[in-house]
């Protein structure tokens, strides 16, 4: 054992000595100011690699609540923009899920619904969820790349016009989202949607590729 | 900058203009009298000569005396209330006058007025939140009512309002210990389900009760059997393995001696037809090649041995040994086939007792289910009896008492069900009459009556709660949310005697909705089994040729068939053919009538893939971004996948009106304008002064105008000429103005409709919900023309 375990060792035995005297109130006391102890933040600077059928995007990790496997198969709700693959449960609540590849790059999806992976983000309180090819590691961006100081544009060539506001920078061949933007245009165009036949704010309109 | 729409509302700061709205609010509480000669709103100066003074006036005085009378009928029931929660839907019931008095007076610049019924609507929200004694809040409460009522009588005889009786007021509330400046404290709107109290007790039918005791006891009974029945399919199944291994150790016995045998011959050939003498050498010999792997030849003794006939050499003992042993041998093997067919045969019997009883079982678990569902059902007798006491109650207060005619009262209704829908049901009844201020006898043609009409269709249950007058609008909005949480649907209509009947669907029971499940484009739907009668093998599938066997069926043969992917417009499934080829026979799904469209000629029926089966689901309406006309909610299943509950009446519905939208739209196709179409523009509001001038204000400028008195009025209108601009109050009769907006979103056609929402609630909070069910554009009262004009001319040309 070394010198650092073992002070550790006699650090956690202080520690469990101290919690064997508390009196039951101090412990669930302390028990509970540890639980509302806010849980250290991922960095601001962390962006999750995402892989969509051609292309990479990094989206901010801070604003990620989970990442989980996608159902086998989403199920289909009238009326959604073409670009949502359907809904899904997630915590027990249905959430309506976006192919992150088809709504940026404006073309029909590639994958399965059994394939990939489901990002879930908070677009005011309400969760969204997002369906990509695959994840890859996280990466530091500083943030000038971050605020599109060195973007490159031709890494972000593949994004549709209409969906250029939405990359706010570039890093190598991957182009960086800007998440709220991006939640927030979504769940305006799925709005729009639920108001049937209702004519679309410009920037929304656009027709569903074929095939 | 724009400042009338939500695109470019800042959120943090208020322009000029919502200043200068807040502050004509505002200067009701100032006690410096307002410039009364100011023009009157919505009319520029050379429309203000067109509409007399006095008229306006006149105008004016008589809606303002009408919610007085309402405010006097509220407060004069209340004295005779007991309840508390009364006290609470009649104080929301005030608010909502005082708030209609307080824009109507604002708008007329009647500052003392709007004064005091921003105080009276204070008032309201203060005993509302317990913040003053209720005692004491009702009697201030008549202190208002009375300081408006001498207010508008002056108003009304000198044409000029005295600031007196509002400082007399004031005063009054000072001493009774009430602060109408203070800040109210934010309100806590608890769910509807949270505020209900859990049942302590409910009424059990006996005979029911006795029915299900006598289910469950037999399926105690089954239990038992049950168990017997896996104990001799277990015996049955050892019998068989037992057989089965005795046939295997004979099989082996027998490829032995079959191999023997088949060597014994070989050897023989390769001796040259060397006969043995002894079926012992034989064997010595053959169990020595065998055991050596060569052929041992016989000595030549033998071979000079001359040959013995073959009937010699079959006698032999030996060979009569190993006959015997062949005999025996294929004697136990028959034996051992006749055991594992016996065995087989038991086993099988065994099972089919097994499966018997399993569905007898099943049946039982249903039959228990069931019963202990109908243990909870009760008549609506009660509830109704409940409420024709609430009317009578309400009626000793009125001068022109409303009768009310009932009908369904042995229909069956879960009881859980009824004490969550009962405060609702009184809330819509209540929110309906609270402002409704009958005619004069001799004015109305027909005499004022309520009816509630109560059946079952199915697991549902269909009120209709009707009135054949005007009523109070904003019922809708107060119990829609309460009624979705029940997994219910209300629906608005105006009735044949010109009233507005309110069309209510409820499950009988509460909890889990009994559906079919379906599949249809390899999406898998759930249909509550009370909208469907009975499904059928496809007309496709039987062959077009045979007949429906539908005689007595709603269903006629004559009755269309619709994919349900059509109406859920599925897209196909990528496979194409290969999916086609594999996939079951369509099924028709045979609709239960809804009670809705008794005048429907025939409900179509609905074609799907495959039926799954029946479940029991328990659904959650959809989140509101996600719902969807004909999506009723959904439901998780076993694999955590969404299963989507339909509504197929509402998407049958949705679908009608698809198709009459486009038809209308083909129709409508000018071949060649000549000239361009005027546009038009409907204005829905309930006052008369605000119409009339708004619609000089309109025609004006060029419009072709509609005017709507109400809401229900407003969306006939909607639907028989589709304007380019409807302008919306909030505040109005039948159905309110969110009422209508919520309303219009099951319209298609409507979609193109631009929406003003011209009211005199200002708040941020009634913005968001006007621009969250699809308004285009908020303007508050008082508002000028030209900003109205402006606005329209704006979004028109978007």
């Amino acid at each position: 054992m070394d010198a650092d375990s073992s002070s550790l060792f006699i650090a956690d035995a202080a520690y469990v000595q101290k919690l064997a005297q508390l009196s039951d109130e101090e412990f669930w006391r302390d028990a509970q100011t540890l639980a509302r102890q806010e849980p250290p933040l991922v960095a601001a600077r962390e962006y999750l690699e995402c892989e969509l059928s051609q292309h990479r995007c990094l989206l901010p990790m801070v604003a990620l609540s989970e990442v989980c496997l996608p159902p086998r198969q989403y199920s289909r709700l009238p009326a959604l923009p073409w670009w949502m693959r359907g809904l899904a449960t997630w915590h027990s609540e249905v959430i309506g899920v976006v192919d992150l590849d088809a709504y940026l790059s404006a073309q029909a999806a590639r994958s399965s619904s059994s394939e990939g992976m489901l990002l879930v983000a908070l677009h005011n309180a309400i969760p969204i969820g997002l369906h990509v090819c695959a994840i890859g590691q996280t990466r530091a961006v500083g943030p000038e790349v971050a605020a599109g100081a060195a973007q490159d544009k031709d890494a972000a060539a593949w994004v549709a016009p209409a969906r250029a506001a939405l990359v706010s920078g570039t890093l190598g061949d991957a182009v960086i989202l800007d998440l709220p933007a991006l939640l927030a245009a979504v769940m305006g165009a799925i709005i729009s949607t639920s108001l049937p036949e209702r004519p679309l704010a410009p920037t929304q309109i656009e027709a569903a590729p074929h095939g | 900058m724009d400042n009338d729409t939500f695109d470019s509302l800042p959120e943090d700061e208020l322009t000029d203009e919502e200043r200068s709205i807040l502050d004509a609010f505002d200067a009701a509480d100032l006690d410096a009298a307002a410039d009364t000669e100011e023009v009157a709103p919505f009319l520029p100066a050379a429309e203000a000569e067109r509409v007399p003074d006095e008229d306006m006036q006149a105008i004016f005085v008589e809606e303002v005396a009408a919610d007085c009378i309402t405010l006097e009928q509220i407060l004069g029931r209340r004295a005779v209330a007991e309840r508390s929660t009364e006290d609470a839907a009649q104080g929301q019931i005030i608010q909502r006058i005082a708030h209609k008095l307080k824009g109507t007076c604002g708008a007329m610049h009647c500052t003392a007025l709007a004064a005091l019924a921003l105080h009276t609507e204070t008032l309201a929200k203060l005993i509302e939140q317990n913040a003053v004694a209720p005692q004491i809040g009702w009697q201030a409460l008549d202190r208002s009512l009375h300081a408006l009522e001498v207010t508008l009588e002056d108003f009304a005889a000198s044409g000029q309002e005295s600031p007196t009786f509002l400082a007399t007021f004031e005063a009054e509330c000072h001493s009774l210990g009430i602060d109408l400046h203070a800040s109210l404290p934010a309100l806590q709107t608890l769910p509807a389900r949270e505020l209900l109290a859990a049942l302590p007790f409910m009424r059990v039918d006996l005979q029911r009760f006795d029915e299900l005791l006598q289910h469950t006891e037999r399926l105690a009974t089954l239990g038992m059997a049950l168990m017997e029945a896996q104990a001799g399919l277990e015996s049955a199944f050892q019998e068989l393995r037992a057989a089965e291994d005795r046939l295997r150790r004979l099989e082996i016995r027998l490829t032995n001696h079959l191999t023997l045998k088949g060597q014994r011959q070989d050897a023989r050939q390769e001796d040259n037809e060397e006969r043995s003498t002894s079926s012992l050498v034989d064997r010595i010999l053959s169990e020595a090649t065998r055991r050596t792997g060569r052929l041992v030849p016989r000595r030549a003794i033998f071979q000079a041995r001359p040959e013995q006939s073959r009937e010699t050499i079959d006698w032999d003992e030996l060979e009569m040994d190993r006959f015997k042993e062949e005999s025996m041998l294929a004697l136990s093997f028959s034996e051992a086939i006749a055991d594992v067919s016996i065995a087989a045969s038991q086993l099988r019997i065994a099972f089919t007792q097994l499966t018997r009883l399993l569905r007898e079982q099943q049946a039982q678990v249903i039959a228990v289910r069931d019963g202990s569902l109908l243990l909870s059902l009760t008549p609506l007798d009660m509830l109704l009896k409940r409420i024709e006491r609430e009317m009578a109650r309400e009626n000793r207060n009125r001068l022109y008492p409303i009768p009310c005619e009932v009908t369904g009262e042995t229909t069956e209704i879960d009881q859980e069900m009824v004490e969550q829908f009962t405060p609702i049901l009184l809330q819509l009844i209540r929110a309906c009459l609270a402002t409704y201020v009958p005619l004069p006898s001799g004015e109305t043609s027909v005499p004022p009556r309520m009816w509630l009409h109560v059946r079952a269709v199915g697991s549902a249950v269909l009120i209709e709660v009707g009135f054949s007058m005007d009523v109070a609008g904003g019922a809708f909005e107060e119990v829609v949310a309460g009624i979705r949480a029940l997994d219910g649907a209300i629906e608005p209509r105006r009735n044949a005697q010109g009233g507005i009947s309110y069309h209510l669907r409820l499950p009988r029971s509460r909890g889990t909705v009994h559906a079919v499940i379906l599949r249809e484009r390899g999406h898998t739907f759930a249909v509550p089994l009370s909208q469907v009668q009975h499904a059928m093998l496809a007309a496709s599938a039987r062959g077009r040729d045979k007949p429906l066997p539908l005689p007595d069926s709603p269903a006629s043969p004559a009755a269309p068939v619709i994919a349900l992917h059509e109406l859920l417009a599925l897209p196909a499934e990528p496979t194409g053919a290969a999916r086609e080829a594999a996939a079951p026979a369509a099924i028709e799904l045979v609709l239960a009538p809804d009670g809705h469209e008794e005048s429907a000629p025939a409900l179509p029926r609905i074609m799907v893939d495959e039926v799954i089966g029946d479940a029991a689901l328990i659904a959650k309406p959809l989140p509101a971004h996600l719902q969807r006309p004909g999506i009723a909610g959904a439901a998780i299943d076993g694999a955590n996948n969404v299963l989507l509950l339909l509504d197929v009446p509402e998407l049958l519905r949705q679908r009608d009106r698809i198709h009459a939208a486009r038809q209308r739209g083909e129709q409508s196709l000018p071949p060649a304008p000549a000239e361009p179409r005027p546009l038009t523009a409907l204005i829905a509001d309930d006052s008369v002064s605000i119409r009339q001038s708004l619609y000089h204000s309109l025609t004006h400028e060029g419009y072709k105008v509609f005017d709507a008195r109400d809401g229900i009025q407003a969306l006939e209108l909607l639907q028989l000429h589709v304007p380019d601009a409807l302008i919306l109050d909030v505040e109005m009769p039948n159905l309110n103005g969110y009422d209508v907006l919520s309303m219009m979103r099951s319209y298609p056609e409507l979609a193109g409709v631009k929406i003003v929402m011209l009211t005199s609630r200002f708040t941020d909070k009634h913005q968001a919900r006007a621009k969250e069910l699809g308004a285009h554009a908020y303007l508050t009262k008082p508002c000028d023309p030209e900003t109205l004009l402006a606005t329209l001319k704006r979004i028109l040309t978007v």
